[in-house]
């Protein structure tokens, strides 16, 4: 009797027995440095060393600093430029390619290689390629008659969205171009049968159904693009001044230039506090769509 | 048969494990030195090769180099020394490192006798709180570089002298003459560059006079110090309280605003760096840069420039010549378990015999003496010598080098300036502010 009963609470509970050792595992990769993070918060600390309890001044002198706001400013900015424009374009070449071209999967390999490069790389490509003196987009415009400065005062805002799109261009394509395949074609041939355009089909039946899909792309890219480092640290070091500083390059200089961990700890704590309101309403958008289909 | 292929398989596993035990048990131990790769880290191989070659059984310890990546290597290596890290025995420092790192440091102020080896500048920059640190191995000092194919036409050519006037009184308000580059000051600097910018003298032979290092970054720091030294400035004053509001600073801003404003650097040099600035020279586009000079060494070779190798010519700074001197150096980690073996390797690193295979193995170890020996080899050794033994400076806080948190504010608020983003006196009142802030902490 008490071994079925055993056997019975096993079998029930079986699937979070099994979810123990993982759990475990991300506790220990995750729940740590996370707490080490709040303890650290409350901390002075300088160039790796913690000077004693500090209270909330850490919180207070972060909260307080201009640089911040406008790290965190800028980075909005940036993230909700490039991915409008990233789901657009990922969405046009999507459809193109999902009408004309979906028999040639050598073009979807082909789009698919700028997401392949280390961002980076990227960055010192372009430092290249658009080097007045040496980069090849230069010669050529200048050849046209175009002299465009690039990484100057007033090109350097848009050279950093237009090298974020090309890198990234290719993963909101990706995403959308799975979506579309994921439609059922007889339902758009259905609409046809019954009369509907191509505009109509598009309107009607494919953007509502993707609809949870460009939720969850615009949502992975603006995340993405918000705490962008690699590719503007290595173009622009977050200058001149602090004006392509984002939250990233902020909180990196905090730590590793000013050696203040305990400043760098409040700032990402402050993003991940800042990062739920975005993560709640895209969920719901996501949620909402599937419930929806 | 297969049996018997088992039976020799398991003896020559034990023959082996037998015969290479012994050895295992005799194998000195062995002194890691963590530097990072390139020149610097192929000259420090060669040293520990010497070591081990010459003196590791005497001394009874072998050396060996552990490189990683350059990139974030300061971050990784502050991290490694805070957590009171093991791993290496022997570490690489620099001049804007030291003050952070100090806590991890044994100092080996009375431990190495062969201290009058070395130029002053760069003991300075290894010193803090009186005691020395490191054995310098590297040094670098930040000068105009000039195309002396231009600069020379400029000296002999009635026309082009006369329009050089012109130029100089319209924009500066003085009729300058052309000099020698040595005997500029920093309005002579203004007037060559705006000769040699196309937009303002069309017969100029290069699009732009000079090419400014005007990033946000820690290095342009060093070369726009240069010239706020080299006019009697510094970043504090006789009291230690922040001077970036000084004439001097606003004057020194200046040579960097009104170049900009002028166009006569190029727009997107507020986005460069060394190599940009060795692009633009390399390339036969600019008149002169600001460089840190281990550029010259690579612009004079004809395979990577070949157009401009041989018209590269090397100046003082302006003004008073005050040169910021950046310094590598090698340490001992106070966590490590063999501090007496690493103060023995710097002992024998601060002699001239490993300092010369240093140097020979492409490092730039800041002693005269080798210097001037390798002036073949190195032709801008003697004059790097010269300057860093009569105008070095370092930039100090506190009695002790400037760390690198000063140099990253600083960096921030004058590129803001630079790039005539806010005014250059409101640059220099942020960058003052930012000094107080980091003095108070």
């Amino acid at each position: 009797m008490r071994a079925n009963s055993l056997s019975t609470w096993f079998d029930r509970n079986i699937r979070y027995l099994l979810l123990v050792p993982l759990g475990a595992l991300l506790l220990l990769l995750l729940a740590y440095p996370f707490l080490f993070d709040v303890y650290l918060s409350f901390q002075e600390s300088q160039a790796g060393r913690t000077l004693g309890f500090a209270g909330l001044s850490n919180y207070v002198r972060l909260l307080s600093d201009a640089r911040f706001w406008q790290s965190l400013a800028f980075s909005l900015r940036f993230a909700l430029t490039v991915t409008a424009l990233e789901v657009f374009l990922g969405l046009g070449i999507a459809l193109f390619v999902d009408r004309y071209l979906v028999k040639n999967q050598w073009v979807v390999a082909l789009f698919l290689m700028p997401m392949l490069v280390p961002p980076v790389l990227m960055g010192i490509m372009f430092q290249l390629m658009l080097n007045r003196f040496v980069g090849v987009l230069p010669y050529y415009l200048s050849a046209l008659g175009v002299n465009f400065s690039f990484l100057g005062r007033q090109g350097v805002m848009a050279t950093l969205v237009a090298a974020d799109v090309i890198q990234w261009t290719p993963f909101a394509f990706l995403i959308l171009f799975s979506g579309l395949q994921m439609i059922p074609p007889a339902l758009r041939e259905a609409a046809a049968v019954d009369g509907a355009r191509g505009g109509q089909v598009l309107r009607l039946i494919v953007l509502p159904i993707l609809l949870p899909t460009i939720g969850i792309t615009a949502f992975l890219r603006f995340i993405e693009a918000f705490r962008t480092f690699d590719l503007i640290y290595a173009l622009t070091g977050g200058g001149p001044g602090n004006l392509t500083t984002t939250v990233s390059i902020y909180i990196y200089k905090t730590a590793f230039e000013q050696w203040d961990f305990s400043g760098a700890v409040v700032g990402s704590l402050v993003l991940l506090v800042l990062a739920i309101v975005p993560l709640l309403i895209s969920m719901k958008v996501v949620f909402r769509g599937e419930g929806g289909a | 048969m297969k049996r018997a292929t088992l039976v020799y398989f398991i003896a020559a596993v034990t023959a082996i494990v037998l015969l290479a035990s012994p050895v295992q048990a005799q194998q000195l131990p062995t002194l890691n030195v963590l530097w990072w790769p390139g020149p610097e880290g192929d000259a420090m191989q060669e040293v520990c090769n010497y070591w081990n070659e010459h003196y590791a059984e005497a001394e009874g310890f072998t050396a060996q180099v552990l490189l990683t990546s350059r990139v974030g290597w300061w971050e990784r290596m502050m991290a490694a020394l805070s957590a009171g890290s093991r791993e290496f025995d022997v570490v690489m420092t620099a001049t804007y490192e030291l003050a952070n790192m100090a806590d991890h440091l044994v100092p080996v102020t009375d431990q190495i006798d062969t201290w009058n080896l070395f130029i002053e500048s760069s003991l300075d920059a290894v010193r803090s709180g009186g005691k020395t640190y490191a054995v310098p191995t590297d040094i670098t000092i930040y000068v105009p570089m000039y195309r002396t194919d231009l600069i020379e036409r400029l000296l002999t050519d009635p026309e082009w002298q006369q329009t050089y006037t012109e130029i100089a009184s319209q924009y500066l308000g003085k009729p300058l003459e052309p000099k020698q580059p040595e005997d500029w000051d920093w309005d002579d600097l203004k007037a060559v560059s705006l000769f040699f910018t196309r937009s303002i003298n069309r017969d100029s032979p290069v699009p732009y006079g000079i090419a400014l290092p005007a990033k946000n970054i820690i290095y342009n720091v060093f070369v726009w110090n240069g010239i706020l030294w080299s006019m009697g400035g510094n970043w504090f004053d006789a009291s230690g309280n922040p001077a970036l509001d000084s004439p001097e600073a606003l004057e020194a801003m200046a040579v960097y605003t009104d170049l900009m404003e002028w166009n006569a650097s190029p727009d997107e040099s507020i986005n460069w760096e060394y190599p940009e600035l060795q692009l633009a020279f390399g390339s036969g586009q600019v008149a002169i840069i600001l460089q840190a000079i281990a550029g010259y060494g690579e612009l004079i070779n004809p395979e990577q420039y070949p157009q401009v190798y041989d018209k590269v010519g090397l100046m003082p700074n302006p003004g008073n010549h005050a040169t910021h001197t950046h310094v590598l150096g090698a340490a001992v980690n106070k966590h490590s378990r063999y501090v007496d073996e690493g103060v023995r390797f710097l002992q024998f690193l601060a002699t001239e015999p490993a300092l010369r295979i240093y140097l020979e193995g492409a490092g730039n170890p800041p002693v005269p003496n080798l210097m001037e020996a390798y002036a073949a080899e190195r032709p801008h050794f003697p004059f790097l010598s010269a300057n860093a033994v009569q105008y070095g400076f370092v930039e100090a806080v506190q009695g002790q080098p400037a760390p690198v948190q000063y140099f990253s504010a600083v960096a921030e608020e004058l590129s803001a300036g630079w790039a005539l983003v806010v005014s250059p006196e409101e640059a220099l009142r942020r960058a003052n502010e930012r000094l107080s802030g980091l003095l108070s902490r």
